[in-house]
């Protein structure tokens, strides 16, 4: 009572307290296309002060949305309006649903007395995105928007992230209402738990301390629990070796010794023999995704298993553990880090080392041959030193950026892993750019890849935001071809893949374009591309037939691997 | 294969049950039996899904349900068990 006297009331609509409510919470970057539907929620963003990234196609919103999430740890804001605005969306809602990304996605709907009668532009958003959110509200008066939102950014970045949708009709977005000015308390939130069970740490502490061949295997969840420093400090006290998920990659600096790089399908020979031969296996911020461990009867036989991570539905989902914690890593390393358990592992140690040392990452770049793609990469990851924020497509350029780019901090290796969405990278790198404007912001992406969102070029060319685009262009749906050639007898079925003359379709849009074909054209360009105050597209002409290796074939365990070329 | 019953305490809104059923139609588990009853407090209400699926199946359906925000509590109990009592 005594507070509710000092809180002021204002009257306005709908829309205008959603804008309000959002400046309340922090938000100061919305990404969106405006539409029917929503355009009460586009009038009262009008002169508010927040600024909006207009896109050319809502998914390239969301897109854009998530590289602004995975580059900061904020939440990402994205607007649509009903219908085919809210449809277009899906993908990107699904990708951050896979990769926990946290993001609030605004929807306009059609007004209320509408809904369900099939009215223009109504689709069932909350039904299409049941499956692939944390959670979604749909606003049934204009009272409760402002508390719908607090909730929202609460849910979306507690415990495990990931994206919440709040459906708005346009008649609650319009209607006047009395709103107290004071920001609304959350309820109904579910914390994740984070007190440690001293017996099952001190369990897990005697555990490592009698392993002779243990291995970390990080992911994603090191990166979006900040566990980075405690990774580090737990490494070195215990000499443990570390390998990483594609979406762990960065969480760990990529040249200290005991890093084996990435393990899996596309892994290095040392971070798969090592997962198969291990003794004891720390899965920290990781979810045992099919890419990572192969043939799951024949996955890390040997290994006793302990799995930290905060979604209690992850553990034993997959591969069964012998220890367990429902715990944000940072907080689990922190408490196993007093004191630090120190196994006596210096054999094993050697033994990873020399595999690491005998099969590591390589490519033939022929000094007068056509362009390799790796060469292309490894030269974008000396010249920056590592330091820049890349962001990639999906395919072998992907994979090519995850064995040669090596990045250096977390938050700068910003990739699509569990969807494995085909032009989520070009806007992506718009989301980071806008987050991060002074860093350098590159996109690696594939042909193929590129053409999927190649509109954005018009956003990136407008509001001159400086990313670079550096597309390994082999004309082929790479990875497809690779399939084919490997598992479907060469009949290479629709993966060759035409495209236009990039470096004029750039200039068509008023973005610098540049090309190479030769390792001296790369070396140029590179260095002219970063050099360049604003957006660049370079077109790389790359070897077409090159493969990516090593490779843990479909149904095959991480220890059967193949190293080179297929055929040959 | 046994009969498998969940129980819970879930915030009962239009869309909750979208996500509730959403849990086992992804994996492919057909509800045998299924009751709603509103509780004493408003908008909760119990809940208790009957199917036929292994244990280790049941394990993952209520983490998953118990991950679900509108969801309050999980209990699983074999019809085994409540013939038991």
């Amino acid at each position: 009572m005594e507070q509710s006297k000092s809180v002021a009331n204002m009257e306005m609509t709908g829309a205008k307290k959603v804008i309000e409510t959002l400046k309340q919470l922090g938000v100061d970057t919305v990404f969106g296309y405006p539409g029917g539907a929503i355009l009460p929620i586009y009038d009262a963003l009008y002169q508010s002060g927040i600024r909006h990234i207009l896109t050319r196609h809502e998914q390239a919103a969301i897109h854009a949305a998530e590289g602004y999430a995975k580059s900061t740890g904020r939440v990402g804001t994205v607007i649509a309006t009903s219908g085919p605005g809210a449809t277009n969306l899906v993908t990107g809602i699904a990708d951050a649903y896979m990769d926990s990304v946290p993001l609030v996605v605004i929807t306009g709907q059609v007004a209320s007395p509408f809904i369900g009668t099939d009215a223009f532009q109504e689709v069932d958003v909350i039904g299409i995105t049941a499956p692939v959110t944390k959670y979604s509200f749909q606003a049934r008066t204009p009272e409760e928007l402002p508390s719908l939102l607090a909730e929202a950014y609460q849910i979306a970045s507690t415990g495990r992230p990931g994206p919440v949708l709040i459906d708005i009709p346009k008649d609650i977005a319009s209607t006047h209402c009395m709103y107290q000015t004071s920001l609304p308390a959350t309820k109904r939130i579910k914390q994740a738990i984070s007190e440690i069970d001293t017996d099952q740490m001190e369990a897990i502490r005697q555990t490592i301390s009698q392993a002779k061949r243990p291995l970390l295997y990080i992911g994603g969840g090191i990166v979006s629990g900040n566990a980075s420093e405690e990774l580090l400090r737990f490494v070195k006290e215990t000499g443990i070796p570390v390998c990483s998920t594609l979406m762990g990659l960065g969480a760990y600096p990529p040249d200290e010794p005991l890093f084996l790089g990435m393990l899996g399908m596309h892994g290095t020979y040392a971070a798969n023999m090592a997962v198969y031969h291990c003794d004891l296996l720390l899965a920290f911020g990781v979810r045992f995704d099919d890419r990572v461990t192969g043939k799951l009867e024949r996955f890390s036989p040997q290994s006793t298993k302990i799995h930290i991570d905060i979604d209690p539905s992850e553990l034993s989902k997959i591969v069964p553990v012998d220890y367990s914690l429902v715990c944000d890593v940072k907080t689990a390393l922190q408490a196993l880090l007093l004191p630090s358990p120190t196994p006596d592992c210096e054999e094993w140690r050697m033994q990873v080392q020399q595999w690491a040392q005998e099969y590591p990452l390589a490519y033939d770049q022929d000094q007068e041959g056509a362009l390799k793609p790796q060469f292309v990469i490894d030269l974008l990851s000396k010249i920056t030193n590592g330091n820049a924020i890349v962001t990639t497509e999906v395919g072998q350029h992907q994979m090519w950026a995850a064995h040669f780019y090596r990045a250096k901090k977390p938050r700068t290796f910003l990739t699509s892993g569990g969807l494995g969405t085909m032009g989520f990278g070009f806007p992506a790198a718009i989301g980071a750019q806008i987050a991060k404007p002074e860093s350098t912001v590159v996109c690696i992406a594939g042909d193929a890849s590129f053409q999927m969102n190649i509109q954005e070029l018009q956003t990136i060319a407008e509001l001159d935001i400086p990313v670079k685009v550096f597309i390994i262009n082999n004309r082929f749906l790479g990875m497809v071809r690779q399939w084919q050639e490997m598992f479907y007898e060469n009949r290479l079925s629709e993966s060759q893949i035409g495209g236009p003359d990039f470096v004029k379709v750039a200039e068509a849009f008023r973005v610098k374009g540049l090309r190479a074909e030769t390792m001296a054209d790369a070396e140029l360009v590179i260095q002219e591309a970063l050099a360049h105050p604003g957006p660049v597209v370079v077109d790389f002409l790359v070897e077409e037939s090159e493969n990516v290796f090593p490779m843990v074939p479909p149904g095959k365990a991480n220890s059967e691997l193949i190293m080179k070329g297929w055929g040959g | 294969m046994n009969e498998q019953t969940i129980q819970m305490m879930v915030v009962n809104h239009p869309a909750t049950f979208l996500r509730i059923l959403g849990v086992y139609s992804r994996r492919g588990i057909q509800i045998d039996r299924m009751s709603i009853n509103r509780a004493d407090q408003q908008h909760l209400s119990n809940v208790r899904i009957t199917v036929q699926c292994d244990s280790s199946m049941i394990d993952h359906l209520s983490k998953q349900l118990a991950k679900q925000v509108d969801v309050i509590s999980v209990f699983k109990c074999s019809t085994y068990d409540k013939n038991n009592v």
